[in-house]
């Protein structure tokens, strides 16, 4: 594997780091924890850029949030008690669905996972209704709301450096609800998060897993509950509504109608979790 | 390309080729619990100990171990304090050739390091990652927690 491999830098800055990269591009890659890459059938790759010495593996709370460093481990990122206060600890449940084996965990980290992972993403749900913003280096530097990120997916030669977790009102709650963890990724899951105001929603968000692409934010569903509260009769028809709005895929391991017929299911789930957050909580 | 790794307290120095796994690199020094089982991240049997984290050593390049301290069943198996461990995972469901215990038990070792105590669920997830070709059944936590009991008068 990797049959080619000449070398593999380990720079100690990101200007050196990009310097490597544009470089040799072509026949140059990125090595993060490596769990994807060092099996890979690649024969063209010659040279690695390792940016574990980066100083990229960090968890950081700040006024306006929270900053995850690319090279943090899906591992920490399940043990951090700073990540596990987030939004009930959706981010450190996704991180660790990303794999049930704790051994590539402990290696494979949160930048990998966010340049590799597929439609069936927990994390990418997560991020998506935290609504996560992506720092990437290259020519110039920049932030990209995850939606886009995972819309474009094109890192163009540069380095995905930093993911944001903006900051929470006390009155935010969320949820994650899968189903089908036994072996890989959920066969689908279900994310929703819910911002309380003098007892109404505000900043509604729901997303769910296995679609085409990407996990499918569930806007019109979200408008349902936006300014009313979260009842029984109104979680059922924004759950309805997510049904009606969600096209799922037929692979891997779950048909289509499967999908779609859980989904009405897990949505409400995510929103009643909220409910009940918001009890214990506010 | 150069590496220093100190395996099992030893300080190692080689010049080896920059695709060769961890697995690879332990096993050319001596290191024979590390097996080869289905080197793709599926299986657990080439479980090392790497700064105090369990990981697959199949999916991980030498160089990327360059300075850091690797432990492997070989530094566990004449501990007389990890027998009782060894001895659930040998006795557990008429376990046949025994190929897979270095990987179970480096997993074991790096979660009682981390966790003295660990609940049934955390032994649960720490095995998760780790098969026995043999026997492909559940992994007795519970037996392995009361052998975790045992250990710490010895620990
Ligand atoms: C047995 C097995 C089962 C798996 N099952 C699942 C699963 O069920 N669900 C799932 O989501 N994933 C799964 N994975 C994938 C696993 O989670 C990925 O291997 C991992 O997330 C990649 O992270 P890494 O840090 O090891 O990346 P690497 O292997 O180092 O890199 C992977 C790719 O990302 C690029 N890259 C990494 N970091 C950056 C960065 N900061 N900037 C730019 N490019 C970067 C690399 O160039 C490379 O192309 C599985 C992997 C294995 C081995
Ligand atoms: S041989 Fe490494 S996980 Fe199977
Ligand atoms: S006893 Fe044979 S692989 Fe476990």
């Amino acid at each position: 594997m990797l049959s080619n491999l000449k070398g593999i830098f380990r720079p100690r800055s990101i200007p050196e780091a990009l310097a490597l990269l544009e470089k040799n591009s072509g026949s140059i890659l990125v090595m993060a924890g490596g769990t994807k890459l060092v099996k890979s059938p690649n024969d063209i790759v010659q040279e690695l850029v390792d940016i574990k010495d980066l100083g990229l593996d960090y968890i950081k709370e700040e006024s306006g949030g929270i900053r995850l460093g690319a090279t943090i481990t899906l591992q920490k990122l399940v043990e951090s008690p700073i990540v596990n206060e987030v939004a009930n600890g959706v981010l450190s449940k996704a991180a660790g669905m990303c794999n049930r084996s704790r051994m590539i965990r402990n290696v494979s980290t949160l930048g990998g996972e966010l340049v590799t992972a597929g439609p069936l993403s927990v994390l990418y749900c997560a991020l998506l209704i935290l609504q996560a913003q992506i720092r990437i280096v290259g020519g110039e530097e920049f932030a990209l709301p995850i939606n886009i990120f995972l819309n474009k997916k094109g890192l163009g030669g540069g380095l995905l450096v930093e993911t944001l977790i903006p900051a929470f009102k006390e009155t935010t709650v969320a949820a994650l609800v899968p189903i089908g963890t036994e072996s890989t990724d959920a066969l689908a899951c279900a994310g929703a998060r819910v911002t309380f105001q003098k007892g109404s929603c505000q900043n509604v968000k729901i997303a769910i897993t296995g679609c085409e692409k990407i996990p499918q934010r569930l806007h019109e569903a979200e408008v349902v509950l936006e300014g009313k509260p979260l009842t029984g009769p109104n979680i059922e028809a924004a759950a309805e509504t997510a049904h009606q709005l969600y096209r799922p895929i037929s692979a891997p391991l779950a048909s289509e109608e499967y999908r779609k017929e859980v989904s009405r299911s897990l949505v409400k789930k995510a929103l009643v979790q909220c409910l009940e957050s918001a009890e214990d909580q506010l | 390309m150069d590496i220093r790794i100190t395996v099992d307290g030893r300080a190692l120095k080689a010049d080896i080729p920059p695709n060769q796994t961890l697995s690879d690199f332990l096993r050319a020094h001596g290191c024979w619990s590390v097996k080869h089982g289905c080197e793709t991240g599926e299986c657990g049997n080439c479980t090392v100990i790497v700064d105090g984290r369990a990981v697959y050593s199949c999916l991980m390049l030498a160089v990327q171990a360059d300075g850091k301290s690797v432990e492997t069943f070989e530094s566990v198996q004449k501990r007389s304090e990890f027998a009782p461990i060894q001895e659930i995972l040998m006795d557990f469901g008429d376990m046949d050739c025994g190929y897979c215990i270095p990987g179970m038990m480096m997993a074991m070792k790096a979660l009682i390091d981390r966790i003295p105590e660990p609940t049934e669920e955390e032994v649960l997830d720490q095995l998760a990652g780790t098969v026995c070709h043999c026997v492909r059944s559940v992994k007795p936590a519970s037996a392995l927690l009361e052998a975790v009991q045992k250990m710490r008068g010895n620990w």
